[in-house]
């Protein structure tokens, strides 16, 4: 029974953790200016992250070790350098994205400038960090994301403006108004959001965090199976409202305020009150998430202690790396750089970067070195070797694209 | 001596034609137990090439094959690498 209690459990903060800034701006964009013509891009993202999550978390059950680490043995230090430069530097720009984000709620509920809030929410992401046990800080802030649900409640009150908007799902190819360009733009911008490095990093870290052996490589299955598309579903729901209620009326989304919209016409305060504290939950998670890999990824990378299951003293380096992390962040925001603009470019430039760190996990999950039987099958690798090519294509065509539509304008 | 001291040393065969520099050092970790270390590590061959991004992938090694063109890819130009067992070495001379 406890075992069935932990998966389910498991499920839930995958669930509910999937979503973050990025997924809200992206999701809520692209459903004001396509519809829902760009809904399969999500389902591409969500089967992407999950073969992309499940190696990585298989990977670091198996060998112990996660993915900075493993990477830096298949590259050698030099190409694994430059890989953990780009990582890290996107990983920042996620930092900043989500503080930003949270700092944006806060103003939303408060009626005060964000910027005033950007370091007050810095400082509660880093006391959390450094207070809050690892499974308590990953399972509170997961489930309380669940209060996001409220979106599909609102999308299905939406009616008829969702059936409406769910008939675009079938036409591939972008509305009248909008260019090709800018349609695969925004489906790099998706499948970023969906697919964002940091959840592999804190993933796998988290299976090491976790003390996950062999027998628990089910709970991998589960979370990632069954949580993330769950999850995915999600965003699918968010991406909808928009587009039942902006879409028809021209309406573009550029702030975090109108993303709450489409609950509040339908469902009230009681909606919104659900709705923002489940933003903000699921947000705060992502915050912690993408501190946490900023650290993961550098310690590991250099052989430092590293994790939050030994005490702060004992990795003293990765906490360092949190802390400063965190600080860089609170200046990018504090710049009064526009948050929203900050995560498009974070999303866009994950999905440019993914083969960096997908390739080599893609091949030590093939290794029985590391995996001993648990390599990838014959169809998982047929799937993932498809990715492998999408993320490629994805990975050259995204810098030429942002600078062709300026950044999707 | 150290293991390091054979990476990038000279390989000479019998008739004293140069096979190329040792790229690699494959260890198998089957030797006596060494207490909390587990098995102690044995030289098991020595890879004759250089060690490159190829290499690193890890498919000269003959039970490493998926996904198959990554494989078939990667695998080419180091699969069919000479290697030399303890056995095969008949002297270790320096400079």
């Amino acid at each position: 029974v406890k075992k069935v209690f932990e998966i389910f459990l498991g499920i839930l903060t995958a669930f509910g953790g999937f979503v973050d800034i990025g997924d809200l701006v992206a999701n809520s964009e692209t459903g004001a200016r396509f519809g829902m013509r760009l809904a399969w891009v999500v389902v591409v993202g969500v089967v992407g992250i999950v073969i992309f999550a499940e190696m990585s978390g298989r990977v670091a059950t198996m060998s112990k070790r996660p993915v900075f680490d493993v990477i830096r043995e298949r590259l050698g230090a030099r190409l694994a350098l430059v890989n953990l430069a780009a990582s890290f530097f996107i990983n920042l720009l996620t930092v900043a994205a989500e503080i930003g984000g949270l700092a944006l709620v806060i103003e939303l509920v408060t009626g005060i400038n964000y910027l005033l809030w950007v370091p007050l929410v810095a400082i509660a992401v880093w006391i959390v960090l450094w207070k809050v046990r690892f499974s308590i800080m990953e399972k509170v802030f997961g489930l309380s994301g669940l209060a996001l649900l409220v979106t599909a409640l609102a999308l299905w009150r939406l009616d008829p403006g969702f059936t409406e908007a769910l008939a675009s799902a079938r036409h591939f190819g972008p509305p009248s108004a909008e260019s090709w360009a800018t349609y695969a733009f925004f489906a790099i911008a998706l499948l970023g959001a969906a697919m964002t490095p940091y959840e592999v990093f804190f993933f796998s870290s988290g299976a090491v965090e976790d003390h996950w052996t062999r027998k628990d490589l089910i709970l991998n299955r589960a979370n990632v199976y069954v949580g993330f598309p769950l999850g995915g579903a999600l965003s699918l729901a968010i991406m909808g409202c928009s587009a039942a209620l902006f879409l028809p009326r021209g309406v573009s989304v550029d702030h975090l305020s109108q993303v709450t919209l489409p609950v509040s016409a339908t469902l009230g305060k009681v909606g919104l009150v659900f709705l923002l504290y489940g933003i903000f939950a699921a947000i705060f998670s992502a915050a912690l998430e993408t501190a946490l890999s900023a650290g993961y990824t550098v310690s590991q990378f250099f052989g430092w202690q590293w994790g939050k299951f030994v005490r702060p003293r004992e990795a003293a380096r990765f906490h360092v790396v949190i802390l400063l992390s965190l600080c860089v962040a609170v200046l990018i925001v504090l710049s009064t750089l526009d948050p929203i603009a900050v995560t498009e470019y974070s999303i866009v430039l994950s999905a440019a970067a993914l083969p960096l760190t997908y390739i080599p996990i893609l091949i030590v999950a093939n290794d029985p070195a590391y995996m001993k039987d648990k390599t990838n099958s014959m169809f998982l690798n047929a799937i993932a070797f498809i990715f492998l090519v999408l993320l490629l294509i994805v990975s050259i065509a995204t810098i030429p694209l942002m600078i062709w539509t300026k950044g999707g304008a | 001596m150290r293991l390091a001291d054979l990476i990038g040393s000279v390989v000479v065969d019998a008739d004293g034609d140069e096979l190329g520099d040792v790229g690699d050092i494959w260890l198998t970790q089957d030797g006596l137990p060494m207490g909390v270390f587990g098995a102690a590590l044995r030289f098991d061959k020595l890879v004759i090439g250089r060690f490159g991004l190829a290499s690193r992938a890890g498919y000269e090694r003959p039970n490493v094959l998926g996904p198959v063109i990554l494989a078939r890819l990667l695998g080419r130009g180091t699969k069919h690498r000479p290697v030399a067992s303890w056995p095969d070495i008949a002297a270790i001379e320096e400079g």
